[in-house]
């Protein structure tokens, strides 16, 4: 009985070292996976903050906002081209035909000519364009709204899509208050980024939209008299 | 006494002296994958960081300043530019007199109306290059806002008084001083100085401070009577 008593607490003994033993073990284990769980936690978060760091700096918008900038000191440097050419741009400065850009065919030796092409007049495109001068409008209006109702490009003439618009403009003077919507035909032109739409009605008032070739959403768009080409009146438009 | 033999062979396999190493084996090659990996990345981090740093904000906004004079005034005389996208010209008078004038309402923007250029003390210095009026090298010319009152039944100006000092010669460390007294107008955001009461009139000075912010104006000594231009200077406030 006794030695079977002994046995019994013997047993027990070992059993309860086996337990421990396991446990202890385990929690040894355990501590390192948490350490290892907080390292890769660790080099994740830098991971995530250096990539911040990077799309800081290749921050689309901020590209386009220094873009506007250079096309505005192009604006005040005199062009580097004839008329009706286009230049490529970049390093390696090369003048094409204005017909040349976004044809489909790469004209330009660093390839700039078929680089942006897509349009930024797309039918249910709004733009809405507060008045800066106006000295030829029949309305005076303070503000014109431009829609583009539908774009139809040639197959075998990609360069110059033809936009159908309608020009909104609601006018308030002493008497009353009227609105107007003209419809326009005309063409948007990769080559100098720009819209042109032919005169809506007799008076032979046409509408040229100038955007600057980074920022598409808002242009400069004046009124201009189609015989002497000069500009009257002036809107500064933005995408609604 | 088969179940003693099955406890023995449990503890045994419950501390299998292996299993424990195996686990260790483990965990060290996987923190030393992690370990790689910083490193790896403290080196992009390294090779990031040779580059060249973010454009200051400041001298972007110098250079838009710069491109915008270049572009030229938009607004005839006695007008100012309201800014913001769509340009709009307004009378300066009414610049900063508590009514919003132009469509965006810029006129009475704080930024616009910011009273730095006509604090007390401020200084502005340069290194004048005389065209005439002075047979001097270029010596350094300094205007310092003594004294400034804004009137509150016309806020549109801010009436100073200031002092332009000027080197006569270096060796001699002969400074000539001018007491001066004028106004500094929000719209066209300039700082306009002739001879005080009594003195002899013999320089104005006019600063504009078209450079993108409040510290840096482009600044001329004119004769008071026909602002011809006496000398010119590119002043920075301290």
């Amino acid at each position: 009985f006794r030695q079977a008593d002994t046995m019994k607490s013997l047993r027990l003994l070992l059993a309860a070292l086996a337990v421990v033993t396991a446990v202890l073990a385990d929690h040894h284990a355990h501590d390192d996976v948490d350490k290892l769980v907080e390292g890769i936690n660790r080099i994740t978060y830098q991971i995530f903050e250096f990539e911040h760091k990077l799309d800081a700096r290749l921050d689309p918008a901020r590209i386009r906002r220094a873009g506007s900038l250079e096309a505005r000191v192009e604006a005040l440097e005199e062009p580097s081209c004839a008329e009706h050419q286009h230049q490529c741009g970049g390093d390696d400065p090369q003048c094409i035909s204005s017909l040349f850009v976004c044809d489909g065919r790469v004209d330009c030796r660093n390839g700039e000519d078929e680089k942006h092409c897509s349009l930024p007049t797309n039918p249910g495109d709004t733009f809405v364009g507060d008045v800066v001068f106006d000295h030829c409008t029949k309305r005076r209006p303070q503000h014109i709204t431009l829609q583009v109702e539908s774009v139809s490009t040639a197959k075998f003439f990609p360069a110059f899509p033809k936009v159908h618009v309608h020009l909104e403009i609601s006018s308030d003077n002493d008497f009353e208050h009227a609105e107007a919507s003209l419809p326009g035909d005309g063409y948007y032109s990769f080559a100098d980024d720009e819209l042109v739409i032919y005169p809506p009605e007799e008076d032979g008032l046409a509408f040229h939209g100038d955007f600057d070739g980074h920022n598409f959403d808002r242009f400069v768009g004046d009124i201009i008299h189609t015989a002497s080409d000069e500009a009257c009146a002036r809107f500064i438009f933005h995408r609604k | 006494m088969w179940y003693v033999l099955l406890l023995i062979g449990l503890a045994a396999a419950a501390s299998d002296p292996y299993k424990e190493r195996r686990t260790q084996y483990l965990l060290t090659s996987q923190r030393l994958h992690v370990e790689q990996l910083e490193r790896d990345l403290h080196a992009l981090e390294d090779a990031f960081g040779k580059l060249s740093p973010d454009v200051d904000p400041k001298k972007v906004r110098q250079i838009k300043a710069r491109v915008s004079n270049l572009e030229g005034p938009h607004c005839p005389e006695h007008q100012g530019q309201c800014g913001g996208d769509v340009p709009q010209c307004i009378n300066d008078l009414l610049f900063c007199d508590g009514h919003e004038d132009c469509r965006n309402g810029r006129d009475e923007n704080p930024e616009v109306c910011s009273l730095a250029p006509t604090h007390v003390g401020s200084s502005y210095t340069g290194v004048a290059t005389w065209t005439s009026c002075e047979e001097s090298e270029p010596h350094n010319a300094v205007v310092t806002i003594t004294a400034s009152e804004r009137k509150s039944f016309f806020p549109a100006r801010v009436w100073v008084r200031a002092v332009l000092a000027f080197e006569d010669d270096e060796h001699s460390h002969h400074v000539r001083t001018f007491p001066l007294r004028g106004y500094y107008n929000f719209g066209r955001r300039a700082l306009v100085l002739g001879p005080e009461l009594g003195t002899k009139p013999l320089y104005g000075v006019r600063c504009y401070f078209n450079l993108g912010d409040d510290d840096h104006a482009d600044c001329k000594i004119v004769a008071p009577a026909s602002l011809s231009i006496c000398a010119h200077f590119s002043a920075n406030r301290y």
